[in-house]
């Protein structure tokens, strides 16, 4: 029986993530993108760019939901990310305005060093919204079925 | 269940009651049952918004921490001195943080009632007298073993190395009815199989003319002397970032079930407990550790029961070894590193196993009311709780490694993956407890119930010291660290006290 609702079911991944607002890239959104887009590239490359703006729209949504404390975290870990890292590289920030290479070396020294605390935050949002993205949890084996109801209620 | 839900409100609001209750988890939701089953007028607020189990179904993981979790589960205890930053996550919805839970329900251990009948004086709270409320707690909420088949592959080789050890692994015991292990607890069961209070009390609670409103955030309670006189807020808009109108509650008591996190500020807030200082106090946390283990073999952690086994074999080391398994996203954070070598370690996720193991704590932790709605939390970790975290690194490690694990990721800060060679040469003592990467989901004591007001905010009643008819009803007035899940202790505590006011409360409230 499928199940009553409004919304598609989530099985954890965003199956229907074409279809969610695309939110303009501006603000400490570039500079969020840049960081995703370190953080997640492989030996392949950078992920595809919808991607990221799909992450970033996640990420401008959970803002505008929380708010307070828990997106001030964020912000300071941003901040810091971005304005200090690339010293640790002897680069000056912002972190954006480096090529992917530098700032993976400069992101993995701040990681290791004595702030690395203060990427905790922002890393771990980052990762639980990247892994929900459909074709990103595919990438490391997930598709969700196993998170499929066997059977629904819709009682109050 | 008929909840009003409060962000369809847009006008202020006035209600009266007999009992107000501020929250709606597993304290404020047994609370409220028994003072409507008791026939007094009962209103029950809760911050959160309230989602029904196709709700749930309809969020991912961190849209369910956007609608469900405190601050989208970002808070966070700061470490004092040597003690990791602990991430404290809460639930904010009806049910509170039963809904989000793995349904985990332990009863108190002997050894931990015995604490505080001989050595705190709380001579009510024996084991003896509590056995009643925990035998019926456990019928109401349908707590029963995890089935082994249901127990995820992860489970499965962390028992298999215990059982090479020499130990045995044990099945948890939950609240749940027709589960059938798909391992979403901590998101909300779209199944509503998870008894948690949303699902099982509240309901029944409504059906005894108990009220409740979502969305309503109660900032502070209204005193006139020693007594509370009803409680002033804010009802909150969907809309975040717009403020929503206010209400006023008209109430003969007060009950406050806000959590050991709020039940503290909201009484701060109130200007409660300034004579003793207690209030913020004492908080215990239950530090909680996880170590992945990538295996040769496929594992697929994430299919069965989120949590379902434990082993109390070190419980004389001050650790319990929990299963636990977590989203995708959030298994890649415990990998360290970022970019391309990085990835290629977080694709072999399918390899990966993972288990817990939680500290039972000394009380380490304050709340204090500052500036907006959150309090800060700190927590200074003491010497003998800092020597626990490599006790639990040790048998987390040595269990994955007698299952055969190849590889094991440490959860701590900048460190490296290590093979089972590193791993045995590590040397423990020079890794400080404050690298580690630390939460936390018991948050408790932080309004303990004792006998005298010097050295506790509740009495036996869980009545406030200096306030005639204020009462906290829930994990804050745990006396002491509990050392396994405190839901069930939490509710049969909280049943008792409930009678008690029940009983207590005059003819006509």
């Amino acid at each position: 029986m499928e199940p009553p609702h409004t919304q598609p079911p989530s099985y954890w991944t965003a199956s229907d993530w074409r279809e969610e607002p695309v939110v303009p890239v501006r603000g400490w959104g570039k500079h969020v993108i840049a960081v995703a887009e370190t953080m997640f590239t492989t030996r392949e490359g950078p992920p595809p760019a919808d991607r990221l703006q799909w992450l970033w729209g996640q990420l401008w949504d959970f803002s505008k939901q929380v708010g307070g404390l828990g997106v001030f975290a964020l912000r300071m870990s941003l901040f810091f990310l971005t304005w200090i890292a690339p010293l640790y590289v002897f680069r000056l920030p912002p972190l954006r305005r480096l090529p992917v290479e530098r700032r993976i070396e400069a992101m993995e020294r701040f990681e290791r060093g004595f702030m690395g605390i203060t990427f905790y935050a922002l890393k771990a949002m980052l990762c639980m919204m990247y892994f929900e993205h459909p074709d990103a949890a595919r990438e490391v084996g997930f598709d969700g079925s196993s998170k499929k109801p066997h059977h629904w209620v819709d009682s109050e | 269940m008929n909840v009003e839900v409060g962000r369809n409100l847009s006008t202020d609001q006035v209600w009266e009651t007999d009992v107000l209750v501020v929250g709606s988890g597993a304290g404020g939701a047994i609370a409220a049952y028994e003072l409507a089953n008791a026939g007094r007028d009962v209103l029950i607020l809760e911050e959160g918004p309230f989602l029904r189990p196709k709700e749930h179904a309809s969020l991912r993981p961190t849209q369910h921490m956007r609608a469900a979790w405190r601050q989208g589960a970002m808070t966070a205890a700061l470490g004092i001195g040597n003690t990791p930053v602990i991430n404290l996550t809460m639930g904010r919805c009806v049910g509170g943080s039963s809904a989000l839970t793995g349904g985990v329900c332990f009863r108190t251990p002997g050894s931990v009632l015995k604490t505080w009948t001989e050595t705190r004086g709380l001579v009510e709270l024996s084991e003896k007298n509590l056995e009643p409320f925990f035998d019926e707690i456990e019928r109401r909420l349908h707590i029963q073993p995890v089935p082994e088949p249901m127990w995820s592959n992860s489970t499965h080789l962390f028992g298999a190395g215990l059982r090479k050890l020499g130990t045995k692994i044990k099945a948890i015991q939950r609240n749940t009815v027709d589960c059938s292990g798909i391992g979403q607890c901590n998101f909300g069961c779209p199944q509503g199989s998870k008894m948690s209070v949303d699902r099982s009390v509240l309901p029944e609670a409504m059906k005894r003319g108990a009220r409740l409103v979502s969305d309503c955030l109660v900032e502070r309670l209204v005193m006139e002397g020693s007594r509370v006189v009803g409680a002033r807020g804010r009802i909150h808009r969907e809309d975040r970032t717009r403020k929503g109108p206010r209400f006023e509650v008209r109430a003969k008591t007060v009950v406050v079930a806000a959590g050991g996190v709020h039940s503290p500020s909201l009484l701060q807030a109130s200007g409660v407990g300034k004579r003793s200082r207690q209030v913020g106090r004492n908080l215990t946390v239950h530090p909680a550790f996880r170590m992945i283990a990538r295996f040769d073999e496929p594992v697929h952690g994430w299919s069965g029961s989120l949590q379902s086994a434990f082993t109390d074999a070190y419980e004389h080391e001050g650790v319990t070894l929990m299963s636990v398994y977590v989203p995708p996203g959030a298994m890649a954070t415990g990998v360290p590193g970022l970019g391309p070598e990085w990835m290629s370690n977080v694709e072999k996720m399918p390899y990966f196993a993972m288990f817990g193991g939680l500290v039972h704590d000394e009380a380490g932790g304050r709340v204090r009311k500052i500036w907006g709605r959150e309090p800060l939390v700190t927590y200074r970790m003491c010497k003998g709780d800092q020597a626990k975290i490599p006790a639990a690194m040790k048998r987390l490690g040595e269990t994955w490694l007698a299952a055969g694990a190849q590889e094991l990721f440490l959860p701590i800060l900048g460190h490296q993956s290590v093979t089972p060679d590193q791993f045995r040469a590590l040397d423990w003592g020079s890794i400080p407890a404050r690298l580690y990467e630390c939460s936390s989901q018991h948050p408790l004591g932080t309004c303990r119930m004792g006998t005298h007001s010097d050295h506790s905010v509740v009495d036996g009643k869980g009545k406030v010291w200096d306030m005639d008819n204020l009462y906290v009803m829930d994990g804050s007035v745990i006396p002491t660290s509990l050392g396994v899940n405190p839901q069930e202790t939490i509710m049969a505590m909280v049943t008792r006290l409930a009678r008690g006011l029940a009983q207590d409360l005059p003819a006509g409230q």
